[in-house]
């Protein structure tokens, strides 16, 4: 089946400004700060965008300002017309999140049918005598059996109250789905089983899928596109066999260079990038590229001054990808 | 003499009339200088097997058997003191959490002493110096002042560093490095691992890694004991093992685990999930799970049978056999 490919998400200087915690010792309150600093992303229908970068970088924060958890403090974000208004309601049955804590997100007291069929209530997706059926196909779709919408979520194992979450959030059909972590508390095994099936609902729905990990392993398989964050801000997205093969970005390079490899013959001939020191706060996110107290690149070029006085912009290159580096040709050379 | 040697190594849970087998049969060894490396799914038994061989059960509801000799000496039901002699000093350990182990209220120097001074009768002055050094040998930028912070003044990576330090100050024979890395972001995992590479070869120290993640194994661990359900089922050289896996269940996590080179874009996902440890199906455990279960796979336990090398072994009836292994792969 042919497909056209239309915008399903449209993000535009998007930013997020929390206030400060309460920080421990004597200081009250710290400054506000931006947990998102002007991101631009586009996902089309039935594409999997792959968001990844450390702790703290902003993918949940990004995943919930989608989805309308977190107020913005600039931009817009434009999910695809039909279906629904621009209220809570209607973003809703275009953008549902599934987390990473399977355990968390179900609630207790409630059997897993009553779960599955309060959206399809809300939303009045079918018709009353026809929930029963649909929370049956539901579970059937995600590999369970219609028979446990009796049972309550401690009777079910984390891959399969994964499942449960994925079947609560495909209910009413969206065009798009922001799975945050959906499988970094779950064991290899059964993590494959849950990442197949995501593939799969993807495909069969033609839904889009913003899928967020610290896993760049998990997030090759899954994506055709790769976002990498760092500090609340993108600093490359690129098809995911251009950028895990060629990063255009210091940062991507080493975080590649990073991830531990299977296979003790070429792990001892391959020697990581080992950056130093911390990921910086927010509150003091570095002058200039905000990468620079970190990077390797700008090490090796002699500390060039550009890198410190200036915030590289995320630019298009002439491959389709965009990197946020004043010198993305010479990281792969590296 | 072997530095760590471990055979039969079995712990029981009695909670009540229920008993249940944790680890079941563990054998190992371990020499100065080297890496092994303990994989597994969660709920395998590696941190019960870890704290067994540092011998940490206590008097609760969990008790061992077999035999874990270190540098010669019998561990299993030694006496509390013997064991307390070693602990800390010989062999030393850190665990997932950092934040979970350190005191929040009270400065990074001030625990490091008193931990130091809670193994040998040292003056102040001394256990300072000593720790002042062990936070240097661990590249904590500007070690005297690290010493005045808190716990939260520091960050995820650099709280695993001062674990490291704590576990390092008498320069042990053998480290027990419980999921080092888990809670760490993944640049900052890199710095960790190549310290305790690091350390690993400046104190001629031995590592018993534990991890569920196949390719921090495959970079750290000269060898690898794979469990499953509480069993080892496949030990070896870590190249033999992950490149000739002999085991079904070896093999399968293999084929499940993404990798970050191959383009194939289908994970092949094992079917179900491990059982219970109160309640494991007859004979191999795995045979629910496993694509090539034989009538006699569940009649009993396999017995572990020597592969390719007299090293490598492997827990299945298949193993051995070159026949049934080649259908196999
Ligand atoms: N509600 C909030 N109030 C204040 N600060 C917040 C809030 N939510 C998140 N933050 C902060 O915003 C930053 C980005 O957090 P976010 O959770 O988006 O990161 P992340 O990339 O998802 O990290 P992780 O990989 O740890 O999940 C962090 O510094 C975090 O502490
Ligand atoms: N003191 C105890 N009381 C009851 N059950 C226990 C006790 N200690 C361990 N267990 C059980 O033994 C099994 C093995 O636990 P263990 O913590 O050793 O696994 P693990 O392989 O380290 O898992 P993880 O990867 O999740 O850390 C688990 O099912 C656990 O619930
Ligand atoms: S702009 Fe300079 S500091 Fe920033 S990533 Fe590129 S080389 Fe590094
Ligand atoms: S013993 Fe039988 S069931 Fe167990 S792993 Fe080998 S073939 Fe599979
Ligand atoms: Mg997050
Ligand atoms: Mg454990």
């Amino acid at each position: 089946m042919m497909h056209v490919r239309r915008p399903v998400l449209e993000v535009q200087g998007l930013s997020v400004t929390f206030p400060g915690e309460a920080a421990g010792g004597f200081r009250k309150r710290a400054a506000p700060f931006k947990a998102l600093d002007g991101i631009d992303l586009t996902l089309t229908n039935g594409e999997a965008l792959g968001l990844i970068g450390e702790s703290g970088s902003g993918k949940t924060t990004l995943g919930k300002a989608i989805v309308g958890l977190v107020p913005t403090s600039a931009g817009t974000i434009t999910l695809e017309a039909g279906g629904g208004g621009a209220d809570r309601r209607g973003r809703a049955r275009k953008v549902q999140m599934v987390f990473q804590d399977p355990y968390a997100s179900l609630h207790p007291r409630q059997t897993i049918g009553q779960t599955l069929a309060e959206p399809l209530r809300i939303h009045k997706a079918v018709p009353v005598d026809a929930i029963e059926h649909k929370v049956a196909q539901l579970l059937e779709r995600v590999g369970l059996m219609p028979h446990h919408a009796l049972r309550y979520p401690q009777h079910f194992s984390g891959g399969q109250r994964q499942r449960i979450a994925i079947a609560r959030a495909i209910a009413i059909e969206p065009s798009m789905i922001i799975a945050d972590e959906p499988v970094s508390a779950l064991d290899v095994s059964v993590q494959a089983q849950i990442l197949n099936l995501l593939d799969d609902l993807r495909r069969e729905r033609n839904m889009a899928m913003l899928f967020i990990s610290h896993d760049l392993s998990v997030v090759r398989h899954l994506c055709q596109r790769i976002a990498v964050m760092y500090l609340g801000r993108i600093v490359e997205v690129a098809p995911a066999n251009v950028l895990t093969r060629r990063p255009a970005h210091p940062y991507t390079a080493a975080l590649l260079s990073a991830v531990p490899r299977v296979h003790a013959g070429n792990a001892s001939v391959r020697k990581p990038i080992v950056l130093a020191g911390d990921i910086p706060s927010h509150a003091a996110i570095p002058s200039g590229c905000p990468f620079h107290t970190r990077c390797w690149l700008y090490d090796k070029k002699g500390k060039p001054a550009q890198c410190r006085n200036a915030r590289p912009p995320l630019a298009q290159h002439d491959d389709g990808r965009q990197s946020a580096c004043f010198f993305p040709k010479e990281v792969a050379s590296a | 003499m072997r530095l760590l040697e471990v055979n039969d190594l079995t712990v029981t849970l009695n909670v009540g009339e229920r008993s249940a087998t944790i680890v079941d049969r563990l054998s190992l060894t371990l020499d100065r200088g080297r890496c092994l490396g303990l994989v597994g799914e969660s709920g395998s038994g590696k941190s019960t097997a870890a704290m067994a061989v540092i011998g940490l059960l206590g008097h609760g509801s969990l008790s061992a058997r077999g035999s874990v000799r270190f540098q010669g000496a019998e561990l299993v039901n030694a006496h509390a003191k013997t064991l307390r002699a070693l602990q800390g000093r010989e062999i030393a350990m850190i665990f997932q959490d950092p934040m979970s182990a350190l005191n929040p209220v009270q400065c990074i120097g001030d625990q490091i002493v008193e931990c130091v001074r809670a193994h040998e009768t040292l003056s102040k002055n001394k256990a300072q110096a000593l720790a002042l050094e062990a936070l240097k040998r661990v590249g904590m930028p500007d070690p005297p002042a690290m010493m005045r912070r808190y716990p939260h003044q520091l960050s995820g990576g650099q709280r695993q560093r001062v674990m490291i330090a704590m576990a390092i100050v008498f320069k042990p024979k053998l480290l027990i490095a419980d999921e080092p890395t888990t809670a760490l972001d993944l640049t900052i995992q890199a710095q960790i691992l190549a310290l305790l590479k690091q350390l690993s070869r400046d104190l001629d120290m031995a590592v018993l890694l534990i991890t569920h993640d196949l390719g921090v194994i495959s970079d750290m661990a000269d060898d690898i004991v794979v469990l499953y359900a509480g069993r080892p089922v496949e030990r070896g050289r870590t190249a033999d093992v992950l490149d000739h896996p002999g085991h079904p269940y070896t093999r399968g996590l293999l084929a499940a685990h993404p990798s970050i080179d191959d383009t194939t874009e289908r994970l092949t996902p094992i079917a179900g999930m491990p059982p219970p440890l109160w309640d494991r199906p007859p004979g191999c455990a795995f045979a629910p799970r496993c694509n090539h279960v034989q009538p006699t796979c569940t009649q009993r336990v396999p017995d572990p049978v020597a592969l390719d090398t007299p090293d490598h072994l492997a827990t299945c009836i298949l193993a051995g056999n070159t026949e049934t292994m080649a259908a196999v792969r």
